[in-house]
């Protein structure tokens, strides 16, 4: 019997520190915390506020470095948002963390007012981007980017790739803006950085010929996926651009590239409603281009908890989805 | 007229023993979620299903049916526990709980149909959607109860307490809360996150029949809800102090709010819990 009991510790321990760690079983590179931590080293007036979620936000290696500098302010959004306007309008800089799902959803009023409208020194790190959680509708976020695009004075930004998380928070701290950075946690420290990325403008990362897929964020990499499927296949190169930058969004350089091609395909992790879409929408609209847009992404549903591949599929946030619009295309270009 | 008659407290305890050796078994079959909170809870669900409430599964939809509103919607695995075992679908789905197109998802959904009042997850809001029930319930003359479960640390919300406020303002003397009082929240046990200061003040001062107990004490439960029955002028709130783990020694007193469950795990804590009382 003493044997047993020993078994179930030793089975406990390595499952994780049940004590103190609730989420995360291994050592995880904290490939964000990491790079707050050297950032709040070089400017004291960086402080970090949480709302009940340090393990999913990496708040937890914040905390370690900077205790004094991490507030964990509880399930309570709205306050956050308020709180880091006070602290803001005081002289700190605030990163303020939460599932991207509770910003503009309980708090867009707080961010709105207190944020927003006075141009805060506020970062808002939204993790849990899109559908991809397994949590279900409450913590899906379909909507946050339409949401911050028609806020004024925002910035939005969702980086695709590790080696551009740093200029990417550099951006928003540079921004006399306030900043929503749409997250989805990195799994490998970036020993680079992406220095060719500016505010504003879209980021070519394969320059082709009729057809171009836009893609922000998680769907970046599915669209270059489905480039190269397609060149391998019909031996056609197709653009992709990473657009990193949900807003300011320089429209003379969007639609540049968007002339050099007849067709379009947006493809984003959200309601198809508001999101990237929109924005090239907006731009071949207002601009009287002649290029034909095909959106990919939510199409205006609400979404359930399963894991992510089986709802990217679900959803045709998949390369699959976009050979299958090439196929159909392939006639015409 | 669907409750079941008198059940005894030894009976109710056996069936709080089903759900958590199916929270155990379900967490387990994922290898991650809830299951601290379940064996905390499971007290509360089976009086609640068992004995308390007054629903029909056979008619998921009844109009008079006794409301439950699981605020605390990722406490999933002991809810479609209970209500298996209550008969409302069968074990087969029950199993496919958290698997990819299932309607039993880690956080409780109306997809599942009802008798899901509402969706929540989106921590803080259940109450608020119980005060509405409550007071169509009265102005269309309906006999039930609503019954809301809420954690306690979602009581960090200000919604809560906006809803707090206005239903004893409303005197809905239809309304139960339970506060699963586990102090379990992500950041692990909420006196080191955010501290609930004076509990029962707060609510006996909010006019509320305030009501403090063991929430893993079923006599105690079972005398809770006699109590809230009594009362015809103020909503009812029972602080119910809740064990994360409870039942399961090498698991009780763990304050993790997701944890890791293996299905080796879950076997030595399913035969404690069949060898126990």
């Amino acid at each position: 019997m003493e044997n047993e009991q020993f078994d179930i510790q030793k089975e406990l321990e390595v499952l994780g520190d049940f004590t103190t760690i609730s989420s995360v079983p291994q050592p995880v590179p904290y490939v964000y915390g990491q790079t707050l931590v050297k950032l709040m080293k070089k400017d004291h007036r960086i402080v970090s506020l949480c709302a009940d979620v340090q393990w999913p936000t990496e708040n937890d290696y914040i905390k370690k470095h900077f205790p004094d500098r991490y507030y964990q302010m509880g399930i309570a959004e709205a306050n956050m948002m308020g709180v880091a306007s006070g602290m803001a309008k005081t002289g700190d800089i605030v990163f303020a963390h939460t599932f991207s799902a509770f910003t503009n959803r309980r708090a867009l009023d707080q961010i709105a007012m207190q944020i927003a409208y006075p141009k805060a020194k506020v970062i808002i790190l939204g993790f849990l981007p899109g559908i991809a959680t397994n949590l279900g509708v409450s913590h899906q976020a379909i909507e946050d980017i339409a949401c911050f695009r028609s806020l004024p004075n925002m910035n939005i930004f969702e980086p695709y790739h590790e080696t551009q998380l740093l200029p990417v928070i550099e951006m928003a701290l540079n921004s006399s803006n306030p900043s929503y950075i749409r997250m989805k946690k990195f799994d490998k420290m970036y020993t680079d950085i992406d220095k060719t990325i500016q505010i504003g403008k879209p980021q070519i990362l394969k320059e082709g010929s009729e057809l171009a897929i836009f893609a922000c964020g998680m769907t970046v990499d599915i669209a270059l996926e489905a480039a190269s499927e397609i060149n391998k296949k019909y031996n056609h190169k197709l653009s992709v651009v990473n657009v990193f930058c949900l807003k300011p969004i320089d429209e003379i350089s969007f639609a540049e590239i968007i002339n050099k091609h007849k067709h379009i395909i947006s493809i984003e992790n959200h309601n198809v409603i508001g999101g990237l879409g929109s924005i090239l929408s907006d731009i071949i609209a207002t601009k009287g281009l002649n290029a034909q847009l095909t959106k990919l992404g939510v199409q205006d549903t609400f979404a359930e908890g399963a894991e992510t591949d089986y709802l990217f599929k679900k959803y045709e946030i998949s390369s699959e989805a976009i050979i299958k619009i090439y196929n159909n295309l392939k006639k015409k270009l | 007229m669907n409750k079941p008659n008198q059940v005894s407290i030894d009976y109710l305890k056996e069936q709080a023993k089903k759900l958590r050796i199916h929270t155990c078994e379900l967490v387990s079959q994922r290898g991650r979620g809830y299951v601290q909170q379940g064996l905390g809870a499971s007290d509360i669900f089976s009086a609640l299903f068992f004995s308390e409430m007054n629903i029909d599964p056979k008619f998921p939809d009844w109009e008079n049916r006794d409301r439950l509103i699981v605020s605390t919607a990722h406490n999933s695995a002991v809810y479609h526990a209970a209500l298996h075992e209550r008969g409302y679908f069968d074990k087969k789905t029950l199993d496919t709980y958290c698997k990819d197109g299932s309607k039993l998802e880690i956080n409780i959904t109306e997809r599942l149909g009802k008798p899901v009042e509402a969706t929540c997850g989106s921590l803080g809001q259940g109450l608020s959607v119980a005060v509405g029930i409550c007071l169509s319930a009265i102005r269309n003359n309906k006999p039930f109860n609503t019954y809301v479960v809420l954690g306690d640390g979602e009581l960090q919300e200000g919604q809560v307490w906006e809803a707090a406020i206005y239903a004893s303002n409303m005197k809905i003397s239809n309304l139960c809360m339970i506060i699963d009082f586990n102090e379990l929240q992500v950041e692990g046990k909420s006196e080191n996150a955010i501290e609930h200061f004076n509990l029962f003040e707060r609510w006996n001062s909010h006019n509320w029949n305030t009501i403090e107990i063991d929430g893993n004490n079923m006599n105690e439960i079972i005398d809770a809800f006699e109590t809230f029955k009594k009362e015809d002028q103020r909503p009812t709130v029972i602080i119910a102090k809740t064990l994360p783990g409870k039942g399961v020694s090498f698991l009780e007193g763990i304050y993790s709010h997701q944890m890791f469950f293996s299905r080796k795990a879950s076997q030595y804590a399913v035969e404690e819990l069949m060898n126990g009382k």
